[in-house]
Formats: C-alpha cells, structure tokens, sequence
C-alpha cells in the first residue's frame, strides 16, 4: 500500500471538533502520516489560510500551500459549496496542485450530483472516511510522486 | 396566495358569463335573420314575443357564470391543497436532510471513537483514553440536544389552534429564570427587566415562555468572550400593541451579511465552533410571534449586542 507521507500537508475544513478529533487520529495513528495537518472550522476561515488573509495574515508566518483538502459541506459562516464558489476565483499560484476532496455525514444524493459539478472536487466521500479511502486518494492523484 | 386564489375564481366566473353570453346573442342574430329583421332592440322583444324559448336562452351567462364559478371554487380549492402540500413536502425534504445530516454526523462520531476504544484499548495512553471518553460523552450531549430541538421544530409545526390568553411579561420571564437557573449563574448574567409600561400581552401563554426562553438562551449562548452577559426586557404601549425591547450585549451579528438568513430555518452564523445549535431557535420564534399576530425586528452591532423589538397584541 502506498505510504501517505508521499504528502505533507493535509487542510481539514470541518466545523464538527469531534470530526477533526477523528481524521486527526486516521491520519497520524493509523496511517502514520507523519506530515502537517492544519484544521478550520469553516469555509471562510479554510479560504484566509489559503489566501494568508484574516488570522493569518497578522502572525506574519507564511502558511505552505496544501496537498489535501479535506472539506465538510455543512458549516456555518461559510460552508463547503460555498468555499468552492470562492475557491474557484483565487488566482493559480495559490490553488495549483490542490486536491480536495469533500467529506459529508449527508446521504443526500443532490449534494453528491452538486459537488460533481465541481471540477476541483476530486472525491466526494460519506464520513466516516476509512484507511482504505484516504489512501485510495492519495494513491489516485499523488502516486506519481511515489514513483519519481 | 390570496390575490391569485382569487383570479382564479374570477377568471372561471368572466369565462363562463362570456360564454355564456353568445348564446341569447347567436340565437337572437339567427332569429332576426330568418325573420328577415334588423338586429335591434325593436327585433329582439318581438321575436322574445314570438318565441318564448328566447328568455330561456337568456339566462345562459346567469347559469353558466355560475358554473364558472363553481369550477373555479373546485379548482382554486385544489391548487391551495396542492400548493400546501408541496410547501409541506419541501420542508419534509429539508427536515429529513437535515435529521440525516445533524444526527447522523454526532451518531457516527460516537461509532468511530467508541471503535478506537474497544480496538486499540491497549495501546491507548491514559490521557488519550480520556479525551476519548469526553469526546463521546460530548457527541452524546449534542446528539440529544439536536434531537430535542428537532422534536420541539415538529411539536410546533403539529401545534394545532392557540389558546391564546392574557399573560404577565414579568410572571412568565420569573419563571423562565428560575427554569434557566443553571444556564444564568454558570455564565453570570444579568437579566432587568421592566413591564410596568406594558405588563400584559394577549398571547398563547406556551409560546410566550418558548419565545422569550429562546431569546434569552441565545443571548446567553452567544454572549461576549470578555464580559458577562447582560439582558435587559422592557415593554411599553405602543398604538394598541405592546412594545417589547429586548437588548444584551453579546457578540452580536453581522446583519449585512446575514440579515436576511437571520429567521431562517436550519441558519446558523457563530464564528465559534464550540458552540453547539441546530439553527432552529430563531425560526420557531419569528413564527411563533407571527402566529400571535406579532412581528420581531432584530438590530444588531458585531461584538456590542444585539436588540430585538417584537411587537404582540394587548388583546384579542
């Protein structure tokens, strides 16, 4: 199976403290990713990390660009389609190379059709997400990395 | 909905008199015609006086008017059931997508750590256990929480007619803070109140209390990080109605941004994680308020408070 750490930055957008609790734990206990994992709790906050604006302009560190996003849908202020919506306008150099994958406890099937409207989702995953998806992800969009 | 309920029915009612117009018109045309007459009053009371069948016919727009009018009743009926239903589809649909979402989402969390617990027991540092062990106990409390909220959203939408009554602002804001009691000393509020200017309201008792916990709840909930909360619910007469200002000095909201979610259902706008809501508690208020005949306005400054102005019949 392929080794996670072939990624080092992970983003997890979650408003559910409990959800990062437990993604925090896949990817450190299980997987042993061994990499940076930044977490929001929210769209709005997940967009000022990528754009190095609100919070995180004020502390003056620079944040690496991540690997992986793992976003939620449902959250306030800000939520995952509306994320997107933003997402898309921000200028290349911030976005390129950006995977994300959206991560819901929703069945709803018209989230699941919204999301694949989406060019930049690559995955859209009903929580709670399992070794064997998390991995299938990284595999799917950074198996190259491995390779070279 | 009512301005087009009754186009409906008009627009059946026209239908059928016009209709039913041509046919006196048409047959005294063809009357006149045969009898080698001008069509002209003159003509048309002779050949009424000639064929008595004439009055009969005369009476087609009376009838079928009123045949219009009977079918735009039937349908206009139908189209008010079919738009309510779908009104009560559409909120099932939101109702149900956000049971799956809000209770499935603490239900599998609890799932996950309680298999961490049973799977890694061994392994797991005492420390770790812990925070697992407040992890579930915090998932259980907010999958009840949501669960009651979801059940006092479907009590009130079953509710049927309001037994509405004249109660005390200041006896029913006595008892709520005795109910509240934990919730007020844990955060320190401060509730004043002043009803001398407008004691009573004439409103169902049980939405009163639900109305005034929600808001004074919220204020507690979304109070400010550096100061204690402080609530503050006066009323006055005001044209025949009674006036209720009801102000804290809590975070406050950003009413440019979310003003018109403000009362919407499932709405949620904390900056804070941590703080646990189903987006339920406005919604059942302003509707609660609406069906006393009430309406609720909201003010607000982003980190100085926020002020309700709610308005509520004197009497019936």
């Amino acid at each position: 199976m392929i080794d996670i750490n072939i990624i080092s930055n992970i983003l997890l957008v979650d408003d559910d403290q409990t959800s990062i609790f437990l993604q925090q734990h896949l990817l450190t206990d299980v997987c042993n990713y061994t990499g940076k994992i930044h977490a929001c709790h929210n769209g709005k906050v997940a967009l000022d990390y990528l754009e190095n604006k609100g919070e995180f302009k004020e502390n003056g560190t620079s944040y690496p660009k991540p690997d992986l996003i793992l976003l939620d849908i449902n959250m306030p202020v800000m939520n995952g389609f509306e994320f997107l919506d933003r997402y898309v306008l921000l200028p290349k150099e911030l976005k390129g190379g950006i995977v994300i994958s959206m991560l819901t406890s929703s069945l709803n099937k018209l989230d699941r059709d919204k999301a694949k409207k989406y060019q930049d989702v690559s995955d859209f995953i009903t929580k709670p997400i399992t070794k064997e998806q998390l991995l299938g992800i990284v595999e799917k969009h950074f198996g190259e990395r491995a390779n070279s | 909905m009512e301005k087009k309920a009754i186009s409906v029915r008009t627009k059946y009612t026209l239908g059928g008199i016009l209709f039913g117009l041509s046919f006196p018109i048409f047959s005294q045309f063809i009357d006149c015609l045969l009898n080698d007459l001008d069509f002209n009053w003159a003509s048309i009371i002779i050949i009424h006086q000639r064929n008595v069948i004439h009055y009969v016919v005369d009476t087609a727009p009376i009838v079928l008017g009123a045949a219009g009018f009977l079918l735009g009743l039937t349908h206009q009926k139908k189209n008010d059931s079919n738009r309510q239903l779908r009104i009560i589809n559409k909120s099932l649909d939101t109702l149900t997508y956000k049971i799956t979402h809000d209770l499935r989402g603490p239900a599998l969390n609890i799932k996950a750590l309680t298999e961490i617990l049973s799977t890694s027991n061994a392994t797991l540092s005492d420390t770790k256990k812990e925070e697992l062990i407040d992890k579930i106990n915090e998932s259980v409390a907010s999958w009840l929480l949501t669960f009651e909220d979801f059940m006092s959203l479907l009590r009130h939408e079953k509710s049927g007619a309001l037994e509405q009554k004249k109660c005390s602002l200041q006896d029913t804001v006595s008892d709520l803070i005795q109910v509240l009691d934990y919730d007020i000393q844990e955060s320190g509020a401060k509730i004043k109140t002043d009803f001398t200017k407008g004691p009573f309201v004439f409103v169902s008792g049980i939405y009163l209390n639900s109305i005034l916990k929600n808001l004074i709840t919220n204020a507690i909930k979304y109070r400010h990080a550096e100061r204690e909360p402080e609530i503050n619910i006066s009323s006055f007469d005001d044209d025949g109605m009674v006036k209720i200002i009801f102000s804290d000095n809590g975070s406050g909201i950003d009413l440019d941004k979310y003003g018109d979610k403000l009362f919407t259902l499932f709405e949620r706008f904390g900056e804070k994680p941590e703080i646990q809501g189903s987006g339920i508690g406005l919604y059942l208020v302003k509707d609660q308020i609406e069906k006393n005949n009430g309406s609720i306005m909201a003010q607000s400054k982003p980190g100085e408070g926020t002020i309700f102005t709610i308005h509520l019949p004197i009497t019936s």
